[in-house]
């Protein structure tokens, strides 16, 4: 049975700033071989409805908070793992944008599986532009078992 | 199928969305680690990884979603993406030949865009599922 510090919950643990360059757009793009020149030609982009280069979609994990996660006091679960992500893509991240992630832990859960009990721990990143727009929404789940 | 789809009126409940090959060496994953931020010895060095008590060096799970995502954009080229899920099954080798895949499971008018649902997923030639996912993509309608 699950026992934590529910007090976390929701609260707000790491905020974090990043500067977006054009160069950190085309390498990121180039780096998982995208062939859309939305993502690295300027030239092209400008043609587009968009009116410039945009980040592909994914680029929003590139805004990682370095911070650990607050001691949840989880009564098992010493091991851990990247269990998966969410990600919702709000509007598009362009060069010359300043990113400010927010870290909150969401959501704390029990599964039990053919492997026994696991916790997931759901951290989530709130990315906003320097417009206050919000971009990005990254729900990451970390699993914690014995 | 074709090998992309620019309109919610030309893709259907069950066809499937043109695979992506990939093969992503221990090179591409160094670069990929370098630009998105992720330098850990588990994707780079196979001894630290061994050590992790992982077979050996892995591809991040931010690259394979960075793959369902070029996969998804590369086939509706006037879409946008709107969500992309992925649980990471399994640990995802380098120098591995991956191929990423993917079927539309409903199509949806709400709000006023045309979302297309899909499920997604990332395995190797034995049909070995890595990762296996769901995104949501707005496409433009004709009607529109």
């Amino acid at each position: 049975m699950l026992e934590y510090d529910t007090s976390l919950l929701g609260k707000e643990f790491d905020r974090y700033s990043y500067s977006v360059s054009k160069e950190d757009i085309v390498e990121f793009a180039q780096s998982i071989g995208e062939t859309n020149p939305l993502y690295t030609d300027e030239a092209y982009a400008k043609t587009t409805s968009y009116g410039g280069l945009i980040a592909p979609p994914t680029f929003c994990v590139v805004f990682r908070s370095y911070a650990r996660l607050p001691d949840l006091k989880l009564n098992y679960g010493k091991r851990g793992f990247d269990g998966g992500k969410e990600c919702t893509f709000l509007a598009p991240i362009r060069p010359g944008d300043t990113i400010t992630g927010v870290d909150r832990i969401a959501q704390v859960y029990e599964k039990t599986g053919r492997s026994g009990n696991m916790i997931f721990i759901v951290r989530e990143s709130e990315l906003t532009n320097q417009r206050g727009e919000k971009v990005a929404v990254v729900r990451q789940s970390l699993i914690r078992r014995d | 199928m074709s090998e992309t789809v620019e309109y919610f009126e030309d893709i259907d409940i069950g066809d499937e969305i043109a695979e992506l090959d990939i093969c992503p060496t221990t090179a591409d994953v160094v670069r990929f680690v370098d630009v998105a931020r992720m330098q850990s010895g588990r994707f780079t060095d196979d001894e630290y990884a061994r050590q992790e008590g992982l077979p050996g060096a892995i591809v991040p799970g931010n690259m394979s979603l960075g793959f369902l995502s070029r996969m998804l954009t590369e086939f509706f080229p006037t879409g946008t993406l709107k969500e992309l899920t992925a649980n990471f099954r399994a640990t995802v080798p380098h120098n591995t030949a991956l191929t990423c895949s993917g079927v539309v499971t409903e199509k949806q008018m709400s709000n006023g865009e045309h979302i297309i649902f899909c499920d997604v997923m990332l395995s190797n030639d034995e049909g070995e599922r890595y990762v296996q996912g769901t995104a949501l993509v707005a496409l433009p309608s004709r009607a529109a």
